[in-house]
């Protein structure tokens, strides 16, 4: 061991003593953020149940929004793979699913290794047609709201009265043989995915059609799939009774702040460097990637999983768990030392008293 | 370490007859017994109690992305509300990987095989299958839907091509074995289709379902996998079924093949083309045929979710819901179906379904070849298995179902007229050295020298519900791990797979073939290391 790492864990200890200092304190506290791998997010479920803590994601929008429409309704999804490659016509929902396409260009290959496949066509539901997508033979844009245009189809597709009649939009529906809808859940409420999922549905009664969701940031989906094996629910949840309820809204960071029900924060920032603005109105313990400029109570600089320590994450590319192993590995402890660290000091401090 | 279990009356039916005495245990193994004067480390005193190895569940849905996403359709099926016991978080959390460790080991059960690794997504399911606290585990890796391996078939490129893919797929996933899910329709439906039968093709391949478990059965053969081809056949839920099973049976000519949840096809039809049942049809079938294995599937009442990658029968299962919701995911091969279903006793095809199950379970000549599931979740909860057990081995607990069944459901059925009742060397063949066996897991299943000292004890109790629900003391490896019908405190055990051999020319292509549909590098899909277990092909030396 280096005299540098001397000096960093001797850096650590010192921190990890303030952290368990201000967590004794805390009635409440709030694991939040969540950018982490899934060893981080497995030590944040094992720390928040030691210490009776909330947990929630940043991604809120994949919380309330595609996972409650999950569970209020079921849906009928694809892969990343079969959207490009089997997916005949491409159903932009709106201005996040166009940008999404525009910045990470899935439909940018041609190729496919269905080479029945054909050239692809594009509905664009209240956005422009996206530039990225190849193969394109036609395009058609509808201007308006996203739900008001898919509440409009779906009455078309129905055979049930509408105001406005989209021909040449039903037509290409009702043609397509792998049709696939993107939408972007930050765009939509729960009941705007769901409507988008039950037009889905409608449309299967006579050909093939399904949907991919813009992924979450910060590894929202995999943090999302860790807590719902580990606790039997996603995100958020609460571990103040000693066993975990998934509860969307008592468990938000946000209200937990705002109603003065949290008493200390954990920013787990290894994938969310920012804090957020409510962290400025309660003790913050802040795990942020090296070099960023945290103000917060107890600062604890850690590893960025993926670049420098091996860790398993939701890729942005198939938004499947990959292990990705670290580009450019360096000493910096990862989100779950940490946590299991203060996790293990609050045991002895116990076992001492 | 040396340690004595004392005392007890073994039903361990591999090394003899049922009979009381001592076994002893050094390091985590079964030994004949101790060096002369050695005196043993720990001893368990089990006077009185039933001593069988450890149970193994070759078939449950416990791991991997659909089990998961099960969990996010359902959370009313599953709500927490006890306190976890003090150094064992999450074990009391509903459904969650920690709880369903725990249940299984306070059963008895050891070793609990996941039947659905799928290719691209195999992480997801050895990270799920790593928070399986205290038992071990293992999945069967799922092939022959992809586009790579219909492809193969479809420019006939061989049966070494075949082969070597499959290996590819089984080493790069990790799995233990091999599944095939109603060989081509998941494919035929990203297609459009709607059913799928042993003689259809896959659009766009020209391969028939009949042609894809002919090849697996091939490819299984030459890669020297122990467990038999795993096949979850044609035409689940389907009256009739019972003809395309004997056809099956037929289409292997004498190779091992194994049936998953038999009893979802035991229906037959009356001459107006009802349900009935078609569990005689199936066993006259099975009893003929010694390559042949099968598992019940057996349905409890309840409310409880079918998780499937059979596309075609999950969307036909989609207007059963209940609650009225459901998902299907097309996958980059299969994909998944999660249909919530609630078995009713006041509903006359459910009550046949029980009886079905019943009634393959008791006309089954052989509990070697006929093992003990529930398809968990999809015919009820693992947690059944105790109650399964008792209606096997009491026939008048049984008889007091069977009376209190629908007469519509009654006149479809055989099952009041069967007196048989299951003894406990059968029922330890049937949960214990029968799947063993089956799987290729020759170190566990029985207690002679040489196995792991996986074993469970239990009260000789009438009420074998209770009995078997809470084992009063189950060793894993040696050591105890449930005393009481409780859990002990976390310990992880392995994930067992097989390190088959593979073709370095086929690794380089499938990569390629990768790169290109997925758009990353193949070793996106890897698994890296975990707690796990190499275990042999019969034709590789290395492990």
């Amino acid at each position: 061991m280096s005299a540098d790492t001397n000096q960093e864990m001797a850096g650590l200890d010192a921190a990890t003593s303030r952290a368990v200092g201000l967590l004794a304190k805390a009635r409440l506290p709030l694991i939040a953020g969540l950018g982490t791998d899934v060893e981080g997010v497995r030590a944040a479920l094992r720390l928040a149940h030691r210490t009776g803590a909330a947990v929630d994601h940043v991604g809120a929008a994949h919380i309330a929004g595609e996972l409650r429409m999950v569970a209020d309704a079921g849906s009928m999804t694809t892969t990343l793979a079969e959207a490009r490659n089997r997916g005949d016509l491409i159903v932009v929902c709106g201005e996040g699913a166009r940008r999404w396409i525009e910045e990470t260009a899935p439909f940018a290959s041609s190729e496919t290794p269905y080479d029945w496949r054909g050239e692809r066509t594009l509905l664009c539901l209240g956005c422009t047609a996206p530039t990225s997508v190849a193969a394109v033979a036609a395009s058609e844009e509808i201007a308006g709201d996203p739900v008001d245009l898919l509440r409009e189809l779906k009455a078309a597709i129905g055979g049930r009265p509408s105001s406005v009649v989209h021909e040449t939009a039903v037509a290409k529906l009702r043609e397509a043989r792998f049709g696939v809808f993107v939408t972007d859940p930050r765009d939509f409420d729960h009941l705007g995915l769901e409507l988008a999922q039950a037009l889905v549905k409608d449309l299967n009664e006579t050909t093939r059609f399904t949907s991919i969701s813009v992924p979450a940031p910060a590894h929202g989906r995999g943090a999302n799939l860790v807590s719902a094996w580990t606790t039997g629910g996603r995100l958020r949840v609460g571990f103040g009774r000693g066993f975990p309820e998934q509860d969307d809204w008592r468990f938000s960071a946000e209200r937990l702040v705002a109603d003065g029900e949290a008493d200390l924060l954990i920013w787990v920032g290894a994938l969310v460097p920012d804090l957020p603005d409510y962290a400025a109105s309660l003790p913050t313990i802040a795990l942020v990637p090296p070099g960023a400029q945290a103000t917060a109570d107890v600062v604890i600089e850690v590893g960025v999983p993926g670049i420098h320590h091996d860790a398993v994450l939701t890729d942005a590319v198939r938004d499947a768990f990959t292990f990705v192993e670290a580009s450019d590995i360096a000493t910096w402890p990862s989100v779950a030392t940490v946590l299991d660290g203060i996790a293990a000091a609050l045991d002895a401090g116990r076992e001492n008293a | 370490m040396l340690t004595l279990l004392k005392g007890g009356r073994v039903v361990d039916p591999v090394n003899g007859a049922t009979a009381v005495r001592d076994l002893y245990i050094r390091d985590g193994v079964m030994i004949a017994g101790p060096a002369e004067g050695e005196m043993p480390d720990e001893v368990h005193d089990v006077t009185g109690k039933i001593v069988m190895a450890g149970a193994i569940d070759v078939h449950s849905h416990i791991a991997g992305g659909n089990v998961t996403l099960s969990r996010l359709l359902l959370p009313e099926l599953h709500v927490s509300e006890d306190p976890a016991a003090e150094g064992m978080p999450f074990d009391t959390a509903r459904w969650s990987t920690y709880e369903t460790g725990r249940l299984y080991a306070e059963m008895g059960f050891t070793t609990v095989i996941e039947p659905a690794l799928v290719p691209t997504n195999a992480l997801q399911t050895h990270l799920e299958l790593a928070d399986i606290p205290i038992i071990d585990r293992g999945a069967l890796t799922v092939v022959g839907n992809d586009d790579h391996f219909l492809s193969l078939l479809r420019d006939r490129q061989g049966r070494d091509a075949l082969r070597d893919h499959v290996a590819y797929h089984l080493a790069a996933s990790r799995g233990l074995g091999i599944k095939v899910i109603n060989a081509g329709g998941p494919a035929a439906f990203h297609s459009g289709l709607r059913a799928f039968d042993l003689d259809d093709e896959v659009p766009h391949y020209g391969a028939t379902s009949r042609q894809i478990v002919t090849a697996l059965l091939d490819a299984a053969a030459d890669i020297g996998i122990p467990h038999p081809l795993h096949l979850h056949a044609n035409n689940l839920a389907v009256p009739g079924a019972p003809a395309t099973i004997a056809d099956t049976i037929a289409a292997a000519e004498g190779r091992p093949l194994h049936f998953a949840h038999i009893q979802f096809y035991a229906y037959g039809k009356d001459a107006d083309g009802g349900m009935v049942s078609g569990a005689e049809e199936i066993i006259r079938s099975f009893a003929d045929a010694p390559n042949i294995t099968m598992d019940v599937g057996q349905v409890m009442y309840g409310p409880t979710v079918t998780i499937s990658l059979d596309l075609v029968k999950q969307w036909s299962g989609r207007t059963f819901a209940s609650p009225g919701k459901w998902i299907l995911q097309d996958g980059d091969a299969e994909g998944g179906g999660i249909v919530p279903l609630a078995y009713k006793k006041k509903n006359w095809v459910n009550e046949l379904q029980w009886a079905i199950g019943m009634e393959l379970f008791l006309l089954s000549p052989d509990p070697w070849r006929m093992l003990l599931t529930t398809d968990h979740p999809n015919g009820g909860s693992f947690t059944t298995y105790p109650k399964i057990m008792h209606l096997l081995m009491d026939r008048e607990e049984r008889r007091a179902w069977v009376e209190a069944m629908p007469e519509e459901a009654r006149n479809k059925t055989a099952i009041a007229a069967i007196e048989r009742e299951y003894t406990f060397e059968e029922l330890a063949i049937m949960t214990r050295a029968g799947p063993a066996k089956v799987l290729g897991l020759s170190d566990r299943g029985h207690l002679g020298p040489g196995a792991v000292a996986d074993i469970a004890v239990y009260d000789d109790l009438p009420d074998r519900t209770a009995m078997f629900t809470s084992a009063r003391l189950v060793l894993k490896g040696g050591r105890p791990v449930v005393r009481d019908g409780k859990a002990l405190g976390w310990t992880f055990g392995t994930t067992h797979h097989l390190s088959p051999e593979t073709d370095p020319a086929m690794t380089r292509r499938i990569g390629s073939y990768l790169e290109g549909r997925f758009g990353v590098s193949p070793t996106a899909f890897s698994v890296p290391d975990a707690p796990s277990s190499a275990r042999r092909t019969s034709r590789s030396s290395h492990v």
